[in-house]
């Protein structure tokens, strides 16, 4: 088979049909801060400025060579978008620093009623996403997928509200109207600013579901309150969208495969065997290489242990397709480099149709 | 009168209700019920409730934190009035979420269980600065350091934590515990930490064998 550009490739799994090789799909955020450093940017003048973003994001594929592009690479864009204030800082126990929210949109859930749904085309940093959107499709519209990354509406509303997970967590029990009324809010931004980035040029949308995992919520409240909007927004937008479960997502797929994304991914503690044979055939699955933990191979181990962990990975969801070869979680900057290139590189040795 | 008080307080606590748990606060103060048999007898007795049922996974964090908030709105009322004496072992923890990394709610569960057990809690809250986290272990000397991060890259800043009490002549005399997803025992001893708990059972059944 002849060589496929990576958009050729990724369509074609969608369609259930046999790319070339398997694509390599994945979440690249903060590891931009290689390219950053390299260009000596801050995270604010690299989030901020569309040139610069559209600099960085393009070495996704053009030097890493990974089969997409992903923007925004931070979290804070959505919350931004509702009026939370951010700080930039470079100091950092790892490195540097995404933003953090510092003032929030709302002080208590007093408020919820008087919080507006942000305008995507003019809202915080979203026109700089817009911007970048439109520069990287007019290079690479016709060859590379462009996934916009829409961030889960019970994260968001960490960054809406005042006191982060520590009123959030406790308003799912407590006081469930409110929280509702939130999401509500929310997910009709994230469709608005899906919509908005799909118009300027994305192929694709993307989530990330992260800190209402198996380690904070259960099955009912993840069915409640992440899996029920994310519905709302993957039916919103009607295009191709992937759903990212941090930690261990076993107890949630049967509900994230039932809000019809397209593709699921997740963390390493999901075992791929299991989701293959499980759901393999129902939905993309994306995974799994282990890159979150102390001792996951991408953190700790040599790029011939990437290059290990790849194959098998491959081994066990290339068969019968639709399947990406991504990491577990996001691919981030505390990372050896070059086991970023090893995982990629080893993708396409072994992930050959 | 002092049972059903005391009582309310536990229903107060498992009901996640937090004007109850104020109401039966003030209750305890206004009929002069003991406050350090209030304390135990109906919300600590309700955290454990709490606790237990969530390593059972009948509950998740929305109901322990909300329960917390419940436990924090009386105990806040009822603390003052708590004998010196009667207030568990009273040795201080310094407690917080290392530099780089926002996630606290394993961090203030923690607290939370410490607290009812009767330690003085010194919390830094989240993203904490090395030498702020330093600084306070300096000034307070406390018995024992608790760390937490949840993130990878932030995994270093508890090793520049515990650099740092070294160079300031504080790691001496104390014992320092961390906890958080991505490390484990092997990462405590590897930047010469005393224990790595999973969760807050863990955390405060060694801290009481501690003595």
């Amino acid at each position: 088979m002849s060589e496929m550009t990576p958009l050729e490739r990724v369509v074609a799994t969608i369609k259930r049909e046999t790319p070339d090789r398997v694509p390599v799909i994945l979440y690249f955020q903060s590891a931009a801060q290689f390219a950053a450093v390299r260009d000596d940017y801050t995270w604010h003048e690299l989030l901020s400025n569309p040139t610069k973003l559209y600099k960085n994001v393009l070495q996704q594929h053009e030097v890493y060579g990974a089969d997409n592009f992903f923007l925004p690479l931070d979290f804070r864009v959505d919350g931004e978008a509702f009026g939370s204030k951010c700080e930039y800082l470079l100091k950092c126990g790892g490195g540097m620093r995404m933003p953090v929210v510092t003032e929030f949109a709302i002080q208590s859930k007093d408020q919820i009623d008087d919080l507006e749904v942000p305008d995507p085309q003019k809202a915080g940093r979203c026109p700089v996403i817009l911007e970048t959107i439109k520069k990287l499709s007019k290079k690479y519209g016709n060859k590379v997928p462009i996934v916009g990354f829409v961030n889960s509406p019970p994260d968001v509303a960490t960054d809406v509200i005042k006191g982060h997970y520590s009123t959030v967590l406790p308003m799912m029990a407590t006081d469930k109207p409110a929280m509702h009324k939130l999401l509500k809010k929310i997910a009709d931004f994230e469709i608005e600013f899906g919509k908005a980035m799909l118009g300027a040029g994305a192929h694709a949308l993307a989530t990330v579901g992260g800190g209402f995992n198996n380690l904070t919520i259960g099955p009912d409240q993840f069915r409640e309150f992440v899996a029920k909007y994310q519905a709302q927004i993957v039916k919103g937008v009607a295009a191709p969208y992937c759903f990212h479960q941090c930690q261990n997502a076993t107890p949630f797929m049967e509900d994230m495969v039932a809000t019809g994304a397209g593709a699921i991914a997740f963390h390493e503690l999901v075992d791929l065997k299991w989701a293959k044979e499980k759901f393999g055939n129902k939905v993309i699955l994306a995974g799994n290489v282990g890159v979150s933990d102390a001792d996951s191979v991408m953190y700790n181990g040599t790029p011939q242990q990437v290059e290990e962990a790849t194959k098998k990975a491959i081994e066990i969801g290339k068969p019968g397709g639709m399947f990406w070869l991504s990491a577990g979680c996001e691919v981030h900057h505390a990372l050896p480099e070059k086991n970023i290139y090893a995982l990629i590189q080893s993708a396409k040795k072994y992930g050959k149709y | 009168m002092s049972k059903d008080v005391i009582a309310k307080l536990e229903k107060a606590v498992l009901d996640m209700d937090e004007d109850l748990a104020r109401a039966s606060a003030q209750e305890v103060l206004s009929h002069k019920v003991n406050v350090v048999e209030a304390v135990n007898g109906g919300l600590i007795k309700g955290m454990k409730i709490v606790a237990e049922k969530y390593d059972k996974e009948e509950i998740y964090l929305p109901q322990v934190l909300a329960s917390a908030n419940a436990f924090y709105a009386a105990f806040d009322i009822l603390r003052p009035h708590m004998l010196a004496g009667a207030k568990g072992m009273g040795k201080k923890v310094v407690i917080g979420v290392v530099e780089g990394d926002i996630h606290d709610i394993g961090k203030n569960l923690v607290k939370t269980m410490i607290e009812a057990n009767g330690f003085d809690c010194i919390d830094m809250g989240r993203d904490v600065p090395i030498e702020d986290f330093v600084g306070k272990v300096v000034e307070a000397k406390p018995e024992f350091v608790a760390m937490s991060t949840l993130m990878t890259p932030t995994m270093k800043s508890m090793r520049r934590i515990m650099e740092g009490m070294a160079d300031e002549g504080v790691r001496e005399g104390r014992k320092v515990l961390i906890g958080g997803g991505p490390i484990d025992q092997e990462f405590a001893d590897e930047i010469g930490a005393d224990f790595y708990g999973d969760d807050e059972g863990q955390a405060v059944a060694w801290l009481k064998k501690q003595g």
